[in-house]
């Protein structure tokens, strides 16, 4: 029963987080909730663990700032009375040139008397670092290293320069 | 009570993987299984998606070709009836330069009947690629998003 109780309060805050509803998102976290991203700290100065509802209500502030639509689905949910976790599969579309970004997200939250306590994120930290930039960070690797993590005694030669 | 299977299906991937010993993961994978790790698979060609038993336990297997795994801490779980959730810190040895790597990543699975039917991973492949392929020169710099 709590477990259900807990899973629709996650859909819930999901829909008003990726929908851009500030007061409904916030009202179900708690004061002193943890929200923590990660991210590497050296290209993400400005994320890492923060506390209080005010960092939701930033976070979604940024959101609404460089994205114009966001749509969100979660294909895997699993509650009990106390924590939950979920991949969320977010669609944003940017504001300033259009372009379409896709991520799934890693979600594991805790709650405590019905607010949510804790949220931690959890990307593919490339895959991210790319559509956020637009840059090809994998192409420029590849032509110089080749495949990471070779099995011992293969030797697999660089890629050829793109000309 | 009954043991949860992400704990059978954990400990036969470990052993999997560091003994090479498949016999006891085979009856833990359905045979429809979905598989995704999620990250660049151009540099790390074993992950992507994958549909079906033998071609998951093929990825185990090229995973058990490059590392071992020296140690894990679950910092979070979560466990359902027949899901369970782990975000998970790695200590492994890459075996073709002995290099120690240590990485995070999250695995989110599903259950049918005790055998795993889907598994979706997320790593964090920048920590991945940084620690095993990137050269002091290509480190990225910081982005403003």
């Amino acid at each position: 029963m709590a477990d259900d109780i807990n899973r629709q309060r996650v859909l819930n805050f999901f829909a008003a987080y990726y929908g851009g509803d500030v007061e409904a998102a916030v009202k179900c976290c708690a004061e002193d909730m943890l929200l923590m991203v990660y991210l590497p700290v050296e290209l993400f100065p400005h994320l890492g663990p923060q506390r209080g509802r005010k960092a939701v209500a930033d976070l979604m502030a940024v959101l609404d700032a460089r994205y114009s639509q966001r749509r969100h689905e979660v294909p895997f949910l699993v509650a009990d009375s106390q924590r939950a976790a979920a991949i969320v599969d977010v669609t944003y579309t940017k504001r300033d040139d259009g372009r379409v970004i896709r991520l799934p997200s890693g979600n594991f939250l805790e709650l405590r008397g019905g607010l949510i306590t804790e949220i931690r994120c959890f990307f593919d930290t490339i895959d991210w670092v790319e559509q956020l930039s637009g840059r090809d960070l994998v192409g420029p690797l590849l032509r110089e290293t080749g495949p990471a993590l070779r099995p011992p005694g293969r030797i697999t030669p660089p890629l050829a320069p793109a000309k | 009570m009954t043991e949860h299977s992400l704990w059978r299906f954990s400990r036969a991937l470990h052993r999997a993987i560091n003994e090479r010993q498949f016999a006891e993961i085979e009856p833990l994978i359905d045979e429809d299984v979905d598989w995704t790790i999620h990250g660049p698979v151009e540099l790390f060609p074993y992950f992507g998606s994958r549909r079906g038993k033998a071609a998951v336990l093929e990825v185990i297997r090229q995973i058990a070709d490059r590392v071992r795994v020296h140690r894990f801490d679950r910092e979070q779980i979560m466990l359902g009836r027949e899901a369970a959730s782990s975000l998970l810190r790695y200590s492994l040895t890459v075996l073709d330069t002995n290099k120690p790597v240590r990485v995070r990543l999250a695995h989110f699975a599903q259950f049918r009947e005790g055998r795993l039917s889907s598994m979706r991973i997320l790593i964090d492949s920048y920590e991945l690629a940084e620690q095993t392929v990137y050269p002091p020169h290509m480190r990225m710099v910081a982005v403003s998003a």
